[in-house]
């Protein structure tokens, strides 16, 4: 019975592995990722492309950009604007795509939470904007719903003083006169009282979505849910400039972010400067998402996964299961196998991963990006990573065409090859 | 008539002769469509005039108001081709910084979000080094070095460096910079050149306090891409997105490996570093590495000649106005490309320097001079200035054309538009 289940298995997987025999998967992998004989410009300077299946992780250089940010990229690039102008001018079409009163473009999800925290404390008063970081005589306190997260240092730098509230209780009694902000990265019905609370204190709640994007529909929810600012980030789902970020909301204190912002001389935030270009870009990627049918991308995210999967349960024993988090816009693929009769835990199978050629990122529990004092075991000075199990996840909207194959392939080598030494 | 006003002017004449193949440029087509067209204003118009954006003719330099240069034909290649591929970003950041060292001469080098967050990596960098409970700490600084001598006293970009936690000192001679260095030095910032620099370094060495030398606007010429190293500085920075034509957003910091290691520490993709927020891309990355490289392949000499070839034709078309009159220079220090300066009797005029910037500002297309006026100056700033600060050279103000950003056809339409108003305005008053 246990056979047959695997002839099955077999049965499933020949069309796919047959793509495998056909042709040489790695000449043409390497082709298409650019490191063939004539290299690419990552190669020339020694550095080797990897095959993201991670996800939008900054370290993994967050998403590629929409063939729409491209070009709107280098459209951008052939004219001079007064970057005043050019920020309202964003901000208006990203009202009109949002519903919200107004918005703007910043460098990443991070310096939105900068501009937010600055915009909050200083508003639009030209001796406090200067003299931010040193909050004397401002509202100075950031209510972090729900903890301190591994951004925080953004708002921090912006002279805020970080009050933590775990729960409602907490957050209802840490408003006071001095709080500039409530800070939370709460989605859906966890945020409804949230709003209510900080409302009803007359505290701007900024909501940080950063991986929000896809669905395109979330762009405008945090702002029907009564946001006063929100923000995502460009370079995740959203396939904008890494380097880009949304900011949205009020029109007062869109107008007070941007008075913390380049191209003011000044201005705290002037170091997270966002270039015409980018500002174009992430405007484009919007645009591309509005017209974009998810459940297409969907379908083929679906179906690409399914290869995967299908190369994967050749190996006897190993599993997958493909989800969709809810308000997540895209599917996560799941392998699991028996560690122990394996001898191969996630983490060794993720490294062996990484070190093949090419190099195939995958999502796990360990974020090699935190700072190690963020979230450290004090005795091994290592990530403890997330609580809860270990998993290895293929993340499917960084997964460029044809390298599900071999992703699939390699997975199969690296299991096949544990399970036959292990035995 | 205004034509026989200029010609009764012996002087007069002979600049309108000078200037003939100039005018004969618009006699002969309708310059001011041409101009809409190489500007995208056509019917179809350009991405930015969709969204009720006009673009302008950059005759002010590299502002970052006025979204600083232009990139390169090979730093737009490059960012497309950066936009390829996936690439680690550790990785990609160790890649470059040796290919910045190679090119430089210095022991390392990064890429950041540009000058003012270079100013904030560095000094984060030798407050918190690679201690990961002190880069996550920041900018909290306690137990750290935290004092950061400003040498030659604020700018207005200082809240980089106070923004991660550094305490300004103030210090505006090198007696005062021998006097502020003390055990909490973390490091000294100047923008200090020459004469000025070569003496700083030796007494930041002597305290063993790094330095950070800012050249924000000093490339080209390329050659001053490893001057600071020469001069013995620690860390030192440009802008991405001025004379290097690289990415509006970028900026390269160069310098000492131990601290370019730090300084990597505290900066994207590390989640926790406090120059997360300040974000850039692989695009961008790879976008300043091919200004870099294409720099160093360029003939400044010939670009020099181009570049005062334009700034002539804007001088010839404006003097054709009686009274009106030009020189051509290259500032010594930053931002050295030829610079044309336009005078004329502001008084006998009725026009003042701001007021015909304003009018060639609000001119179809519109067109940004370089004045003394800088509208991109947090108010704020002018209102908190240090009594004891020397006060800034006074240059009198003056109607300036900075030929780097001119793109090509644009000197006509620049030299057109000002002899239009100054020759209106002299007509105006009576002259």
């Amino acid at each position: 019975m246990k056979e047959r289940r695997e002839f099955l298995k077999w049965l499933a997987a020949a069309p796919t592995l047959g793509a495998l025999a056909a042709g040489d998967l790695f000449a043409r992998a390497q082709k298409a990722l650019g490191v063939a004989a004539k290299g690419n410009i990552y190669s020339r300077i020694g550095v080797t492309p990897v095959i993201n299946a991670r996800g939008t992780y900054t370290y993994m250089s967050g998403s590629l950009e929409l063939p729409e940010v491209r070009a709107a990229k280098a459209q951008a690039a052939l004219h001079f604007v007064d970057m005043w102008e050019l920020q309202r001018a964003a901000g208006r079409r990203l009202t009109e795509l949002s519903g919200a009163e107004s918005g703007m473009v910043t460098a990443g999800a991070a310096a939105a939470m900068s501009t937010a925290a600055a915009a909050c404390m200083a508003g639009a008063d030209p001796v406090k904007i200067w003299q931010l970081p040193d909050n004397t005589g401002m509202k100075s306190e950031v209510v972090m719903h729900g903890g301190r997260i591994s951004f925080d240092n953004a708002i921090r730098l912006a002279g805020a003083k970080l009050v933590l509230a775990l729960n409602l209780d907490e957050l209802k009694s840490a408003m006071n006169e001095r709080t500039a902000m409530v800070y939370t990265t709460a989605r859906r019905e966890q945020l409804e009282p949230v709003i209510a609370i900080a409302k009803q204190a007359r505290v701007p709640v900024l909501v940080d979505w950063a991986a929000g994007l896809p669905p395109i529909e979330n762009l405008s929810l945090p702002w029907k849910m009564g946001a006063d600012l929100y923000t995502f980030s460009g370079g995740k789902g959203l396939c904008g400039p890494q380097c880009s970020g949304l900011l949205l909301g009020r029109k007062d204190l869109i107008d007070a972010a941007l008075a913390q912002s380049s191209p003011w001389e000044g201005a705290l935030c002037r170091s997270m400067k966002v270039g015409k270009e980018e500002i174009m870009g992430v405007l484009a990627a919007v645009e591309a998402w509005k017209k974009y049918d998810l459940a297409d991308m969907m379908q083929v995210w679906t179906s690409r996964a399914k290869k995967i999967s299908q190369l994967a349960e050749t190996v006897p024993g190993v599993a997958s299961e493909l989800q969709v988090a809810a308000g997540r816009g895209y599917p996560t693929l799941t392998i699991t196998w028996d560690e122990a009769a394996f001898k191969l835990d996630v983490q060794a199978c993720a490294r062996k991963l990484r070190e093949g050629s090419p190099p195939i990122d995958v999502l796990t529990k360990v974020n090699r990006s935190h700072v190690a004092a963020v979230d450290w075991d004090k005795d091994t000075l290592l990530s403890k990573g997330q609580p809860g199990p270990d998993r290895l996840r293929i993340v499917m909207s960084t997964l460029q065409p044809g390298e599900e194959l071999i992703v699939g392939r390699r997975l199969r080598e690296v299991l096949g090859e544990a399970r036959k030494a292990a035995s | 008539m205004y034509l026989t006003q200029v010609l009764s002017d012996r002087r007069a004449f002979l600049k309108w002769v000078g200037a003939l193949p100039t005018l004969g440029v618009f006699a002969a087509q309708d310059l001011m469509a041409n101009a809409q067209k190489a500007m995208g204003y056509s019917s179809k118009g350009n991405i930015y005039t969709k969204i009720g954006v006009t673009p302008i003719i950059n005759a002010r330099g590299t502002w970052t108001y006025t979204s600083a240069s232009l990139e390169l034909p090979e730093v737009k290649a490059a960012k497309q081709e950066a936009a390829l591929h996936f690439v680690d970003m550790w990785e990609l950041e160790r890649g470059v910084g040796k290919r910045l060292a190679e090119l430089s001469g210095a022991e390392s080098g990064m890429v950041t979000a540009g000058a003012a967050a270079a100013m904030a990596t560095a000094t984060a960098a030798c407050m918190a080094g690679t201690d990961p409970a002190k880069v996550w700490q920041l900018p909290d600084t306690t137990g750290m070095k935290h004092e950061v001598v400003m040498f030659g006293g604020r700018i207005s970009f200082d809240n980089a460096i106070r923004a991660v936690g550094g305490k300004l000192v103030l210090a505006y001679s090198h007696d005062e910079l021998k006097a502020a260095l003390n055990d909490n030095t973390a490091m000294v910032y100047t923008t200090a050149r020459g004469e000025n620099l070569e003496k700083a370094i030796p007494i930041t060495k002597a305290a063993k306090v790094p330095i950070l030398v800012d050249w924000a606007a000093g490339i080209p010429p390329i050659e001053n891409l490893g001057m600071p190293w020469k001069m013995g500085a620690d860390l030192y920075t440009f802008s991405g997105g001025k004379g290097l034509c690289g990415p509006q957003c970028s900026g390269l910091l160069l310098g000492r490996k131990e601290l370019i290691e730090a300084a990597w520490a505290q900066s994207c993709p590390w989640e926790g570093a406090v120059c997360r927020a300040m974000k850039v891309g692989k695009e961008e990355i790879m976008g300043l590495l091919a200004a870099v490289e294409a720099w160093k392949k360029y003939d400044l000499a010939a670009l020099d000649k181009e570049w005062t070839r334009r700034v002539k034709k804007v001088a010839q078309l404006a003097e054709t106005v009686p009274g009106v009159t030009t020189n051509i220079q290259t500032p010594p220090t930053g931002n050295r490309y030829p610079t044309l300066t336009v005078k004329w009797d502001e008084e006998a005029f009725k026009l003042s320097v701001r007021d015909c910037a304003k009018k060639l500002r609000y001119g179809s297309p519109p067109i940004e001079t370089l004045t003394n006026n800088n509208p991109s100056t947090v108010p704020g700033l002018v209102i908190a200035r240090d009594p004891k600060a020397p006060a800034p050279p006074g240059r009198p103000d003056a109607l300036r054309i900075v030929s780097l950003t001119l793109q090509p056809g644009e000197d006509v339409i620049v030299g057109r538009r000002i002899r239009e108003v100054l020759i209106e305005a002299r007509r105006n008053a009576g002259v």
